[in-house]
């Protein structure tokens, strides 16, 4: 604590102090380096300045913006400060600190309108002279930004599922009525800040309470859905710095891919019946108790492991003699429009074409 | 009943009330029209479940002032736009019913009072959980706001969300079983006939050519913020115009909430002035605006203000402001956050939709669509963003960093909402409005409009549950033995 005697005290021996480091840094050779300057008095506006972080891009930026570097004494501004400080500590206030005086200052500043402006930040007079200051006695002649810190990996949320997760080259996945392919993922609380990146790329994100949609858009859907390989899906909290793994898109090689099976197999393997084959946009289709949407198959054909497979996605598949069931989560996510719905036979890779299902508007 | 409008279908209706469109407003106003005993006659140009084989065609138009997605912020068909709106409620401020200085033009004849019961009702129509706006319910969560109200420039009040109720879907099942309401739909009004100052018929054709002469005691025009007007100009221009000379606001005040996003803010860490879900609770946006008091003296408009978290600023990072006595209490961990504004614009004449020289399937001349904003909209937007700078610093919340002036290109790729307001505004003097306090359309006794073209000011509320909470009104009105 500091009362307002001290603090003019402390103020007049920091002057001093201060003013042979200003003549100690601009004699230095040395731009940025910090300059070795004598004890201060505890409590002083020298020692706050000193202490002062953060400040290697803005005080520089300020004292240029002041013009003080140039044509202006140190003690001036030292004195200005000072002045300021003292101001407004005010009568009622005899016993603040200079952190007290230094938010007075600051707020009665921003109250008279006093406000410099630095790289579009609305800063007080008082905040870009004490920063100038503090970057003058910590020795930064030109303006660097503090490292930025690092972005780590971690959890930011759990995720309930996510999809689309493949495609066959020059397919559109889960296509939007805007013509853009659709990626969502289910998890409550995703914070407001997190953002879908799929293959390093920051793509355009919604986020709401309990989900999030994203997509690839324009030339970069048509370069990732026209080159086969893995695509690493992130989500990424921009104001935590935080990653997380999703999970891996595919894009599978057309030749990859069949998509007819021989004839002699085809007629042993009929589709009897299956369903829903219409839906509407937003909603789900043949829904569960759980919110998602669900498929019925009607085949003989069916083995162990067979799998329903929507727009080339999974879905998770139940056998129970000649009736296949599988739920879509997303199915209220699904965009207008066609969506293939296939049976993989047993665990081979031969597909057979269920039919489609089309989303209505 | 629901119904098609075919070849099937009587010729001929009659009913107490007739009305033009099933969007929000036309379902509410039928509905609470029966609760009273009054029969309807509910007209959708569209399908149930879509536009049908011309009914986009009839939302294309002309865009010749600012760029405006004239097709794509429309849907024609039972529900209307409900049914892909995104849920954003919030009653009107009751400054928003007054004038503010230096404004063109007169704002509403009635005021938050009035309309204060209406707006309990609309709240329950589009299924929130309260119709709770200010901010005792936000403060259950004083840690996820700016405080601003410890000061006296800003304040928070809230969005509320609906589900979103779609229309069409919701209240279809009530209006199909409904022994007073006639739903018909595939019937697009192009034509009524007068009787004296009065209208004594319409005329709803089917994209196959059906016919369909609906007479009524009254008629309601429920058609949304550009086709009501559109309608009205083409009656007016028709032979034997059915309410004499139209008025010259009508089709002009075209409004629409624009956005900017001006920069960001530096503050505690864990605000949530963006939609999110209370512990518990059903979705809010607490969004910062400006106090009354303090908004009437600075002639501000109705500006709200959204910040979502965003990425660290490297030249002006956290721990900048940690330090002792930068930024007042916020200082021990901060965030940065990007800002996002939603803001009123002024009703003026110049801005407008008038009738082109092509004409849609159905004969009806299609929209010419001229939106304008004026510069001291541009320019107030700016002065609000100073004082909120100055009162952020001054109250030691936090700093506020510019990226964008509003102007150059900013100005020229302006968002809107999507909300089409204006164009039949209310007023209790003809020579400033289309309608008349009770929604009646001047100098036809027995014409009246329904949704966000009467609104004569707009806040920076969404129009839907304040058009719905009119549409009420306008029953009980309907209902009153005046009308």
């Amino acid at each position: 604590m500091l009362n307002r005697r001290q603090l003019i005290i402390a103020a007049a021996r920091s002057s001093v102090l201060l003013s042979s480091a200003f003549v100690l840094t601009a004699c230095s050779d040395s731009d940025s380096t910090a300059v070795s300057l004598p004890p201060t008095e505890p409590g002083s506006l020298d020692e706050y300045t000193r202490q002062m972080q953060a400040i290697s891009y803005i005080g520089v930026a300020c004292r240029e913006n002041i013009g003080f570097h140039e044509d202006q004494p140190i003690e001036a501004i030292k004195a200005d400060l000072e002045q300021r400080l003292l101001a407004d500590l005010g009568e009622s206030t005899a016993n603040d600190s200079i952190s007290d005086a230094v938010d007075q200052a600051i707020r009665n500043d921003f109250s008279a309108g006093r406000l410099i402006e630095i790289d579009g930040w609305q800063l007080s007079e008082t905040e870009c002279r004490l920063a100038a200051l503090a970057a003058v006695q910590q020795g930064f002649e030109t303006a660097q930004a503090p490292a930025p810190p690092k972005d780590r990996y971690g959890k930011i949320v759990e995720i309930n599922a996510w999809g689309p997760q493949s495609t066959i080259q020059g397919q559109i996945f889960n296509e939007q009525p805007d013509g853009h392919g659709g990626i969502w993922l289910q998890a409550t609380g995703i914070p407001a800040s997190v953002v879908l990146q799929f293959g390093g790329k920051t793509q355009g994100t919604q986020v709401y309470a309990d989900h999030l949609t994203s997509g690839l858009r324009d030339e970069y859907m048509h370069e990732v859905i026209d080159t086969p390989g893995v695509y690493q899906v992130e989500l990424y909290d921009k104001a935590s710095l935080m990653r997380q793994v999703v999970g891996e898109f595919t894009v599978k090689a057309s030749g990859d891919q069949p998509r007819k099976i021989p004839d002699e197999q085809l007629a042993s393997c009929k589709i009897d019946t299956w369903g829903p084959d219409k839906g509407r946009v937003g909603e789900a289709f043949n829904r569960q108790p759980s919110g998602a949407s669900a498929f019925w198959v009607r085949t003989k054909c069916a083995a162990e492991g067979s799998q329903l497979l929507l727009d080339g996605e999974a879905l998770k598949t139940t056998l129970r003699k000649d009736l296949l069931t599988a739920t879509a989560p997303n199915g209220h996510q699904l965009g207008v429009g066609p969506h293939e719905l296939e049976l993989r036979i047993g665990s081979g890779p031969q597909l057979v074409k269920v039919g489609t299902l089309f989303i209505e508007p | 009943m629901l119904r098609k409008l075919d070849n099937t279908l009587p010729k001929t209706l009659k009913t107490d009330v007739c009305i033009v469109g099933a969007g929000p407003a036309g379902i509410v106003l039928a509905l609470t029209l029966e609760k009273h005993g009054i029969s309807s006659v509910l007209l959708e140009g569209g399908l149930l479940d879509s536009s049908g084989k011309t009914g986009r065609d009839a939302y294309k138009g002309e865009v010749v002032g600012l760029h405006y997605p004239l097709s794509a912020s429309r849907l024609r068909w039972f529900g209307g736009t409900s049914n892909h709106w995104g849920g954003w409620c919030k009653a009107l401020d009751p400054i928003d019913y007054t004038r503010r200085p230096n404004a063109p033009l007169p704002s509403w004849p009635i005021n938050a009072e009035d309309l204060a019961p209406y707006q309990e009702k609309a709240a329950e129509w589009v299924e929130l959980a309260s119709n709770n706006f200010e901010n005792d319910f936000i403060m259950r969560d004083p840690a996820s706001q700016l405080l601003f109200d410890t000061g006296p420039q800003f304040k928070t009040r809230m969005f509320r969300f609906s589900p979103p109720t779609m229309f069409g879907k919701v209240y279809r099942s009530e209006v199909q079983e409904s022994e007073l309401i006639d739903g018909i739909y595939n019937a697009n009004v192009v034509s009524m006939t007068s009787a004296g100052d009065a209208v004594g018929t319409v005329l709803a054709v089917s994209p196959e050519g059906d016919q369909l002469n609906v007479s009524a005691d009254r008629f309601v025009l429920s058609m949304g913020g550009i086709e009501n007007a559109r309608l009205l100009m083409h009656l007016a221009d028709s032979e034997g115009g059915v309410f004499g000379s139209p008025s010259e606001y009508l089709g002009a005040c075209f409004m629409d909430h624009f956005g900017f996003s001006p920069g960001y803010l530096a503050a505690s860490e864990g605000l949530k002035h963006f939609r999110h879900q209370q512990q518990e609770g059903a979705p809010i946006l607490p969004a910062i605006t400006a106090r009354e008091d303090f908004q009437m003296e600075k002639n501000l408009p109705s500006i709200c203000l959204m910040a979502t978290p965003d990425s660290p600023m490297a030249e002006l990072p956290p721990a900048y402001f940690t330090n002792p006595g930068i930024m007042g209490e916020a200082s021990a961990s901060n965030s940065r956050y990007r800002l996002q504004l939603m803001i009123e614009p002024t009703a003026h004449t110049a801005s407008r939709i008038t009738l082109g020289a092509n004409k849609d399937a159905f004969g009806v001349p299609r929209v010419v669509l001229d939106w304008r904003v004026l510069e001291q909209d541009y320019l107030d937007t700016e002065r609000f963003l100073h004082e909120l700078a100055v009162s952020v610093g001054a109250t030691g919340l936090g700093r506020m960093q510019r990226t964008r002036r509003f102007e150059g290109q900013y100005r020229q790729r302006l968002t809107g909402g999507m909300h089409h307001m204006g164009t039949t505004r209310m007023s209790d003097s003809p020579n400033f409005g289309v309608v008349d306090p009770d929604c009646r359309v001047n100098g036809c006794r027995n014409l009246y409009v329904a949704g966000s073209s009467i609104f004569p000011r707009v806040g920076y509320s969404n129009p839907t549950q304040t058009l719905v909470a009119l549409s009420e009104r306008l029953a009980d009105h309907l209902n009153s033995g005046t009308a």
